[in-house]
């Protein structure tokens, strides 16, 4: 047996399981023993023991203050661990010795569960002292663990004394908290934080922050929630009483500030408990309030008849006071350090994001329905005041009916009467009395019983006459119909509408754009922008632009200008030579506003989507977003084309009406003069002068309605199809020599317009051509030859024409009978005539 | 058609031509004298173009109507219709252009050729503006017209210089024509331009041709 004690490594292995004390008396067994555990492998076991109180072992020392190690008086119990950190093995013996002597009476106490005055007298006054040796204790504590039986023993006894400590701390805290003794408070708290007990801070920390109940109950929905919805000075949309939302939100931030001073006095920086408190406070106060609010707004849009599912258009107001509420305007905290409102800025963007998604999932829908209704409101308008509008016309023209049939015997004058209404109908004034006057004394209210009745007695003398009358009637309330179509072409598109809903949609682009500052949320900001933009331009063509340029094109079809012309004659009109194509005209406007709203959506596009970077052009130019822009541009500019197409088609049924109406058959076939017979003025004839006038009435409408290119297109288009306009009548006239000069002036007269006025180069040739072939009427019909000659020369006409076309031009010669055998020779080098069978 | 359309503002009614070669600045000299304007860009003219001014000589309203030509015209046959009833001509040429003044020569028989034989004729040399660039001495063209009994006048349509005066010079030349022409010939003279001048008032003087007026040419049909 005693010769396992002379094994070093058994002796060893001994000595480290052993208590302080069972290992110093080990020592003792003999000098086998105590040679074994000297030196080094002593100083290994008290290594290892400091070790285990978290202290570093070193191998040098010199960086050590000698003096430290000799000083052994002062080493209290509250510091020796911040003086002694690190240890040589050398040292550790003496070292150990410095703690044990502080804290060994304390385990023998623990040890023995001997706790009644447990610290000295010079501590027992001083609770945050008692914890650090409480602390210390416990570091302590864990060099006995090579000895488990003392340390687990020590460690129980030391868990519980620790409890009833904390505990009383928590009493103590709560008694001086109560007598308002908010110093004491603070130095408990550190106490607390001192033994790591930092949720027992918080806790009691929130036990003092609660809520009063009567903060959470959210003011009722009339004093939060404006009926009318719109502010009158900013035109925005506003939710709420700010005024009063205002006022509730104060109270919450007022209590706030109240805790973060709270949190201040008592954590001082110690340890951020409010940010805790305030997450907590967002988490469970602010989303019950967001989501009754929401709740509440709901139910109050539904009561007001609007659609409650737009409840989230609230959000962003609400959003942007919560951050003013309860972050902007809350005070600094020293407990929360300086980041505080960046941390809880982030705080409530992180707890109310989902809200601000919800919302601008919803806006966009809102937003569609919003500008729909508005285009379909106005649709419903102005379909209500034609219809108002014929109404009343047609009324005013049976008002007549009625005061024309009664006097029925007086037909003779009808005419002339009905003509009278036709042009004033018109300009009836609202209330109708001009026509009542004209026609019966009869007041507006029984103008029914006068329709019903003349009406009737339509039917009872439904002779020739009335039958005549009617017809009139019909026709005079059909071209009034016509003209009123005409001036409410322009109606159809309201450029105010559409500058209202685009200001509505930067509004709604902007409200929506305001979250950028929620980074994470950036990429759905730009999506629901975009849609916004593509709802905006998709409604408005859908549900304005294209129904109107639709509409206005039927009106275009419909529009005869000869019926109208006739009309006129026969009614004698006091307008006027009507010189205008009217639905052109009107269209041309239509055209201008659509032009207009073009470029409103390129400012809105450049201004507003391109700098908030909504849209990298560069980058996205495959975007559906650019080409839904692309395609409405399209669509007008078709709807431009298509209309312009039948514009110049109407355009040129009027200019071959003048030609067939007003070109007098000796205008370029002159009877000869007689001695005394005046000589007219070589200048271009009425029928010239009036084409001229047409044309240059029409061809100037678009400058500055729509880009260069159109314009050049669309007067393009009229000089060539009046250049074939010309090649038609002159191929149904008939020219003499001495009427040529007429013919000469009136071609000089298209030319001068065209190369002058027009300025389009590409047609101007065409006209040169039409000067040549008026020289064919000049030629004397003795130069029948030189005639044959000079037709033969295509070069002459700058290859305008076929050489069948000038021959068909010639053969308006008033002479050709005369002149077509020589011509023909010089032809065909021989003429028909001298064909014979061989 | 209304009567607006036929003049009885003027006693006599002279046809003039303005011959001469493109470029020579007809156009301008027949706008500058009827309407004082001038194009400085003016595009060469495509066949025929008219315009009027009245004037005043002896109490008596002469209404000048001028025809203005291409001078490119290579057709006999219009340009004989341009001629055809004129009293009056201006063979223009530009003073800076030799050839131009060249080419009055040519510009003289065709019209002897093709206008009445009393017609009265002006040379005119155009463009006087451009002095330091003259290329036709005064005194040459000057002989030239005197040789050829025509009236001369060098003008500048440009800034207006001698315009009234050549156009008046030449109308008031025609007057005196027309007037000893009608006192020569009485009223015999049926076929002749100045038909019933004598009426002192309304349209006296037609200058359409007659259809069956006998003169050189085109007096021979026959292959």
């Amino acid at each position: 047996m005693d010769n396992i004690l002379k094994v070093p490594e058994i002796v060893t292995n001994i000595a480290s399981f052993l208590s302080i004390a069972d290992y110093l008396s080990f020592q003792q067994v003999n000098k086998q023993v105590y040679t074994i555990i000297n030196g080094k492998n002593d100083s290994n076991y008290w290594s290892l023991k400091l070790t285990r109180m978290g202290l570093k072992r070193v191998y040098s020392n010199e960086t050590k203050d000698v003096n430290l190690l000799n000083e052994n008086d002062d080493d209290s119990p509250l510091c020796i661990f911040e003086v002694y950190k690190s240890f040589t093995s050398q040292e550790s013996k003496r070292i150990f010795k410095k703690f044990y002597r502080c804290y060994s009476s304390y385990a023998r106490k623990l040890y023995n569960n001997n706790l009644a005055n447990f610290f000295p007298a010079s501590y027992s006054d001083d609770p945050l002292k008692q914890t650090r040796i409480l602390n210390s204790i416990k570091r302590y504590n864990f060099s006995n663990k090579n000895d488990m039986e003392t340390f687990s023993r020590i460690d129980t006894n030391f868990n519980i004394l620790r409890e009833i400590f904390i505990n009383s701390v928590l009493k103590e805290t709560e008694l001086n908290y109560q007598s308002n003794n908010l110093a004491a408070v603070a130095r408990f708290m550190k106490i607390l934080l001192t033994s790591n007990e930092e949720s027992n801070a918080i806790e009691f920390f929130k036990s003092k922050a609660d809520l009063p109940p009567t903060l959470t109950i959210i003011p009722s929905k009339d004093r939060l929630f404006w009926e009318e919805q719109t502010n009158e000075s900013s035109g925005k949309a506003v939710v709420f009483n700010s005024k009063n939302l205002d006022e509730y939100f104060n109270q919450l931030r007022d209590f706030m500030n109240e805790k973060i001073k709270l949190a201040d006095i008592l954590f001082k920086d110690e340890f951020p408990v409010i940010l805790q408190f305030i997450e907590s406070f967002i988490q469970d106060v602010l989303l019950d309030i967001l989501n009754n609010i929401l709740l509440s707004y709901s139910e109050f849009l539904k009561a007001n008849g609007k659609d409650c599912k737009a409840n989230y258009e609230c959000v962003p107001e609400l959003y942007f006071t919560f951050i003013k509420k309860f972050d902007t305007e809350l005070n600094n905290s020293v407990n929360a350090g300086p980041t505080f409102h960046k941390v809880v800025h982030d705080l409530l963007n992180l707890y109310l994001e989902p809200f601000v998604v919800n919302y601008m999932n919803q806006t966009t829908r809102v937003f569609e329905s919003l500008i729909c209704s508005q285009l379909a409101n106005y649709d419903i308008q102005v379909q209500n005041k034609e219809r108002e509008q014929n109404e009343k016309l047609y009324n005013s023209l049976k008002g007549q009916t009625d005061a024309t049939s009664t006097d029925n015997t007086v037909s003779s004058n009808n005419q002339s009467t009905v003509a009278e209404i036709s042009i004033n109908a018109p300009d009836t004034d609202p209330k109708g009395k001009s026509i009542s006057q004209l026609g019966h004394s009869t007041n507006i209210s029984d103008d029914k019983l006068d329709f019903l009745s003349s009406f009737t007695k339509i039917f009872k003398f439904s002779n020739n006459e009335n039958q005549k009358l009617k017809q009139q009637l019909q026709i005079a309330y059909n071209l009034n119909l016509i003209s009123n179509n005409l001036q409410n072409i322009k109606s159809l598109i309201s450029l105010d509408l559409c500058y209202k809903i685009l200001h509505e949609t930067s509004e709604k682009t902007d409200e929506i754009y305001k979250f950028h500052t929620i980074e994470s949320l950036l990429p759905l900001i730009k999506l629901r922008c975009q849609e916004i933009f593509k709802i905006l331009i998709t409604q408005l063509n859908t549900n304005h632009v294209k129904p109107a340029f639709e509409k206005a094109i039927t009106l275009l079809q419909k529009y005869n200008p000869n019926e109208i012309e006739q009309i006129e004659i026969k009614f004698d009109s006091l307008s006027p030579a009507n010189t205008q194509v009217e639905p052109l005209v009107q269209f041309t406007e239509l055209i201008n506003i659509g032009d207009i709203i073009l470029q409103m959506i390129s400012i809105f596009y450049k201004n507003e989507l391109i700098p908030k970077k909504i849209i990298d052009k560069n980058k996205d130019f495959l975007n559906d977003v650019i080409q839904l822009k692309k395609n409405f541009e399209t669509s007008i500019d078709d709807f431009v084309a298509e209309g312009l197409n039948i514009g110049i088609n109407k355009l040129m049924d009027e200019v071959s009406f003048v030609f067939k109406t007003m070109q007098l058959p000796d205008d370029y076939n002159p009877s000869l003069p007689s001695i005394n017979s005046p000589i007219r003025d070589i200048k271009p004839t009425k029928c010239a002068v009036r084409v001229v006038e047409l044309l240059s009435n029409h061809c100037f409408l678009l400058t500055g309605a729509t880009d260069k290119g159109t314009i050049d297109v669309y007067q393009q288009e009229i000089g060539e199809r009046f250049f074939n306009e010309i090649v038609k009548h002159l191929k149904k006239s008939f020219i003499s020599t001495e009427g040529a000069i007429w013919l000469i002036c009136d071609l000089n007269y298209f030319y001068d317009f065209i190369a002058n006025k027009l300025k389009q180069k590409n047609v101007v040739p065409y006209f040169v051509g039409l000067k040549s072939i008026g020289q064919l009427y000049i030629i004397s019909s003795k130069d029948s030859k030189e005639l044959g000659k000079l037709i033969s020369d295509l070069g002459k006409f700058n290859g305008i024409f076929t050489q069948e076309e000038i021959y068909e031009f010639v053969q308006r010669r008033s002479d050709w009978v005369r002149v077509r055998k020589d011509v023909e020779k010089v032809m065909y080098g021989l003429g028909i005539r001298d064909c014979c069978i061989m | 058609m209304s009567s607006e359309d036929y003049g009885y503002d003027y006693d006599l009614l002279f046809k003039i031509v303005l011959i001469g070669d493109s470029g020579v600045g007809k156009s301008n000299l027949l706008s500058r004298f009827t309407k004082n304007e001038f194009n400085m860009d003016s595009k060469s003219t495509i066949g025929v173009e008219f315009a009027t001014r009245t004037l005043e000589i002896d109490g008596k309203r002469i209404k000048a109507q001028i025809w203005d030509t291409a001078g490119q015209e290579r057709y006999r046959a219009i340009t004989s219709a341009y001629y055809r009833g004129a009293v009056g001509a201006l063979i223009v040429y530009d003073i800076s252009k030799s050839s131009s003044y060249e080419n009055c020569n040519h510009w003289l028989s065709e019209l002897r050729e093709n206008a009445d034989d009393n017609v009265a004729v002006g040379l005119i040399g155009n463009k006087s503006d451009l002095a330091h660039l003259r290329a036709v001495p005064t005194e040459e063209a000057k002989t030239f017209a005197q040789e050829n009994q025509l009236l001369f006048t060098e003008t500048s349509a440009l800034n207006s210089e001698n315009v009234d005066k050549a156009f008046e010079e030449l109308i008031n030349t025609i007057y005196q024509k027309v007037s000893k022409h009608q006192m020569d010939l009485g009223e015999s003279n049926a076929n002749g331009n100045a038909n019933g001048a004598s009426a002192p008032n309304g349209p006296t003087i037609s200058l359409t041709p007659t259809p069956n007026e006998n003169k050189k040419g085109s007096a021979n049909n026959c292959c």
